[in-house]
């Protein structure tokens, strides 16, 4: 248990880390940026208690809202999709909640891993940009941007995911 | 109540998501009240000295064109001194100048987003306080926000709070300056009056009409305007300053400014 601890604890500041020194300057056409630290989410074992994800994610979030000045918008939407991607999981590989905690993100068809990753990011991007707007006035700017970063975040985390799990298996 | 407690006890995972999402909600919400965002901002010791470290790493690959730009502001600044020496008799010059300026690093800056905050590397103990002004010789950056002993936010000019007082150089007609998000090196000019003649290609200042800011400071070029029904609507500036290449700043200290804001407030 407390190894997990310690193992967790290190990637959320690894992550917070590379989000603020890396991620958050690469500025693509002037404003688009990925946000790669809700990998955590996808690499967060499913056996674990759901209590400890939330909290973790939470505190992920926090990290990176102080380090970037944002109030609290990180912080919201890492925890929103947190909660549900488990919801989200059992829909797309119909499979009820027990069937999940046994599930294995490498035993996953591309398929499935693909969307859900795509939806939970696009979810996540979208929840960041409007409330940094903190208004819907202009939402067609909102969607691209939306869906700009989405695309850049998903390739980045599919290809760090198949790092992660690489390893993983070798250890 | 029985039953509500059950409902809570069965469903704690639910009722901890509500919790931890109405505690950002609240963190949200405070960051957009001015004065209230004490709760989380990078003005404190850890996110302040983290910023630090990779500002350092970062800077030592564009020192060539940083060292470019100083060059420049000293050329500037030395024709400036030429002037300033031809044109004055001695009881003109003046030790108890109005306006302060203490040199600042940019440690994180930001200018994507819709609302941008800017860390830098002074605080109390050089004596920056809330509501200063942050300029470069060829622009306004934006305005002290939350100060901490070495670190202080700021609220950039690429902000929907932020409104900055600025006038036309060959007119003197006063309007106020805005950024609409769209694009970093352009803000917009409004509630100019008609009567004023603008052209494109006019070179627009700081207005003295602000506390906060020195007059007369270079902000940017009129690129583009439209009139509509005898009002100017967009009117579209250049600005001079890159806020994507932030380093070094002045925090600008108006000595006078205490004063003025208690008689204004005594007016009111």
């Amino acid at each position: 248990m407390n190894s997990t601890l310690l193992k967790y604890g290190i990637l959320i500041i690894l992550l917070t880390l590379l989000q603020v020194s890396i991620f958050n300057n690469v500025d693509l056409l002037g404003y688009i940026n990925p946000y790669f630290y809700i990998i955590f989410i996808f690499v967060f074992p499913f056996d674990k208690n759901k209590t400890a994800l939330l909290i973790s994610s939470f505190l992920l979030g926090l990290f990176i809202d102080i380090l970037t000045n944002d109030g609290g918008i990180h912080t919201f939407s890492i925890v929103f999709i947190a909660y549900f991607r488990v919801f989200l999981l059992q829909i797309l590989s119909n499979k009820n909640e027990d069937d999940i905690e046994q599930i294995n993100t490498k035993d996953l068809s591309f398929v499935v891993l693909f969307l859900w990753i795509s939806i939970l990011t696009f979810m996540h991007h979208f929840l960041i940009f409007s409330l940094e707007q903190f208004s819907f006035v202009e939402f067609s700017k909102l969607l691209l941007k939306t869906f700009l970063s989405s695309i850049l975040s998903i390739v980045l985390i599919i290809f760090g995911l198949q790092l992660f799990l690489k390893k993983k298996s070798n250890a | 109540m029985l039953q509500l407690i059950k409902f809570f006890t069965n469903n704690r995972v639910g009722l901890l998501f509500l919790i931890l999402e109405l505690i950002a909600f609240i963190f949200i919400v405070k960051s957009h009240s001015f004065h209230h965002s004490k709760y989380l901002n990078s003005a404190n010791v850890i996110s302040g000295s983290i910023h630090k470290k990779s500002t350092n790493i970062k800077n030592y690959f564009n020192l060539k064109s940083q060292n470019g730009d100083l060059v420049k502001e000293n050329e500037l600044l030395k024709n400036k001194l030429e002037q300033f020496i031809e044109s004055t008799d001695s009881e003109k010059i003046n030790s108890n100048t109005k306006y302060k300026y203490i040199s600042s690093k940019v440690v994180y800056n930001s200018y994507h987003k819709r609302n941008n905050i800017l860390t830098i590397d002074k605080g109390s103990n050089d004596s920056i306080k809330p509501n200063m002004g942050v300029v470069l010789s060829n622009g306004i950056i934006g305005i002290t926000l939350r100060v901490s002993k070495n670190y202080s936010t700021v609220l950039s000019l690429l902000n929907s709070r932020t409104k900055i007082n600025a006038k036309m150089k060959n007119s003197h007609h006063f309007g106020s300056l805005e950024w609409n998000g769209k694009s970093f090196s352009k803000a917009q000019f409004t509630d100019l009056p008609i009567q004023a003649n603008i052209k494109i290609g006019d070179t627009l200042i700081s207005g003295g009409k602000s506390v906060i800011f020195p007059e007369g400071i270079p902000l940017g070029v009129i690129t583009d305007f439209s009139i509509d029904k005898k009002s100017y609507t967009t009117i579209d500036v250049n600005l001079f300053a890159d806020f994507s290449a932030l380093n070094n700043v002045f925090v600008v200290n108006n000595r006078l400014s205490e004063e003025q804001f208690e008689l204004e407030s005594i007016n009111e």
